[in-house]
């Protein structure tokens, strides 16, 4: 324990910012793919309200095997010895997203105010958070795609889920809540602590989110 | 006649001249003089003091225009002098991009081929050394270290058995960050290691009280690992300018005036810099030439740092 105290989080990072950002270049190979899940998701999103089309759930978990598979698999895992553990957990959230379905009955709908923080947040992710880093200087090649990047995926995630009436659906939160948190521990260490926006964003959209559907149940 | 030949020649002849020399020249003089040599105690074999590290900065996995990359790294390195590259199977891919750019250079002899054993299990000591040595693309390496005394006595016992082979040239442990050198002391009082690598920069300097006496008095060679702090200290002198007393001993930039320092030891054998751009290996590598400081400019040094 006592050693433990003596490693900074910085010690931990065993790659550098440089490698991480070529992750995303790499991975954006891939983009033809990315492109084709975005507009599913965007259509999936208009076609019916609060995100209720059945075809969201597998356009997102598709994402996240993308991710787990062609991100954290295929490139992270090979320069973060945790990369194949990560892949696995992207995996066990595409599963989730599978498997638990909401029974949209309109006793649980969500008030409609109350889905404001889910697109506000889809919003961002989509449009936004893709070319964040560019204000720290990252080439735009490494913009961090929707179905590539697992930022933005696990942004978009929460956003979908927080449209959706709190049901068993929700237990696929805890998991990009997660990531999220992951990810702003490794910018925070990799000395880029604009990270700890993602986060900070997710847990923002889900707080407005409850406090919302609360004051509106009274 | 190469390059350095022909430098040589001309520094001799330069240096019979005091006239004040240019940039080029001083450049030329520097690269012509010798790189500082010391002895391996346990064989007497001399290895440069100043070697590389692989940590983070090797770990790019198979991104093939950062291995390229890496590979003009490795050739800065050796075309400099270089011999002692240290890696570990915890440093992710380096160890793949180390042998892939050694390939590339068609493997230089002068390499001293060092990495580490990292496993709880004794057992698995074996089979991680013949993947490192796969991956790498050697036969055998120079020296096999136990990483931070991670399972050491199991698998000191195995590297024990490999030099008994003749399957490694010395065997050592390792340890950094100021972390568990009353154990680490232990293993040098009771182990007979080649070797032994720990923290020392100018600004984390514990192991001159202990450990590097007894590696002077146990005939252990020392390497001192994150000689910059990981380049906390680089950044530390920001565009501060170097003390002009420190072209005395051939000192021309901060990163070698603390690579001097910590080599400029009589008990350290070599240091391990880690860098990914060729010209910070330049710059490096030139801390082995142009002369050192002695004892008491080193504490000058020192206290010129810390009153940063
Ligand atoms: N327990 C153990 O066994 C253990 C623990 C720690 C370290 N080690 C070994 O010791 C090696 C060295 O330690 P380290 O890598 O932690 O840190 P280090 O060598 O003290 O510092 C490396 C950093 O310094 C920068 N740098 C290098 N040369 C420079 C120059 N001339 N000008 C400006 N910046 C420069 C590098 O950045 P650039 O890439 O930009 O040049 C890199 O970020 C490791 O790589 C590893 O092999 C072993």
């Amino acid at each position: 324990m006592g050693e433990w105290g003596s490693y900074d989080l910085s010690d931990l990072l065993m790659f550098s910012a440089d490698s991480y950002v070529r992750l995303f270049e790499r991975a954006n190979r891939l983009w033809p793919l990315a492109l084709l899940l975005g507009v599913a998701l965007v259509i999936g999103l208009w076609r019916r309200p609060a995100g209720a089309s059945p075809s969201l759930r597998w356009v997102l978990a598709s994402a996240w095997l993308t991710v787990a598979i062609s991100f954290h698999h295929r490139l992270y895992a090979q320069i973060n010895l945790a990369g194949e553990a990560f892949a696995l957990l992207f995996a066990v959230e595409a599963a989730l997203l599978v498997l638990l379905r909401s029974s949209a009955r309109p006793a649980h709908a969500t008030p409609l105010a109350a889905t404001l923080p889910g697109w506000l947040l889809i919003t961002y992710a989509l449009l936004l958070h893709p070319f964040f880093w560019f204000a720290v200087g990252r080439p735009w090649q490494a913009a961090e795609l929707f179905a590539i990047a697992p930022d933005t995926t696990a942004l978009v995630t929460l956003g979908w889920l927080l449209l959706r009436p709190m049901t068993w659906q929700w237990l696929a939160l805890p998991i990009p809540l997660i990531w999220c948190i992951v990810s702003a521990l490794t910018h925070v260490a990799m000395r880029e602590p604009l990270g700890i926006l993602v986060p900070l964003l997710a847990l923002l959209a889900l707080g407005a989110r409850l406090v919302i559907a609360a004051w509106q149940r009274r | 006649m190469n390059r350095r030949h022909f430098l040589t020649g001309l520094g001799s002849g330069l240096a019979l001249t005091a006239l004040p020399l240019s940039g080029v020249a001083a450049d030329a003089l520097m690269i012509a003089s010798p790189a500082l040599r010391k002895p391996i105690p346990s064989s007497g074999e001399r290895i440069p003091v100043i070697g590389m590290g692989s940590w983070i900065t090797f770990n790019v996995g198979d991104d093939a225009a950062a291995r390229a990359q890496r590979a003009e790294v490795l050739r800065a390195f050796f075309a400099d002098g270089g011999g002692m590259i240290d890696s570990s199977p915890m440093y992710g891919s380096a160890e793949a991009v180390i042998g892939d750019g050694l390939a590339r250079l068609g493997h230089p002899s002068e390499l001293f081929a060092a990495t580490k054993v990292w496993t709880s299990s004794g057992d698995d000591g074996p089979d991680e050394i013949a993947r490192s040595q796969a991956l790498w693309g050697v036969e055998r390496f120079h020296l096999l270290q136990v990483h931070n005394l991670l399972a050491w006595e199991a698998h000191l016992a195995t590297l024990q058995a490999m030099k008994a082979d003749g399957r490694v040239r010395y065997v050592g442990v390792t340890t950094s960050h100021g972390r568990r050198h009353a154990e680490l002391e232990q293993i040098m009082r009771t182990q007979p290691i080649d070797f032994v690598q720990a923290t020392y920069n100018i600004v984390d300097r514990e192991v001159e009280q202990r450990i590097l006496p007894l590696a002077a008095e146990r005939g252990i060679a020392f390497i001192a690992n994150r000689p910059f702090r990981r380049g906390a200290l680089i950044e530390r002198v920001g565009q501060r300018p170097l003390p002009p007393w420190a072209a005395d001993f051939g000192c021309r930039d901060w990163p070698g005036f603390l690579l001097k320092f910590i080599v400029s030891h009589p008990a350290v054998t070599c240091a391990i810099p880690a860098t990914s751009r060729v010209d910070h290996m330049h710059e490096n590598m030139r801390a082995m030439r142009g002369g050192m400081p002695d004892a008491a400019t080193r504490e000058r040094m020192a206290a010129q740092f810390a009153a940063l």
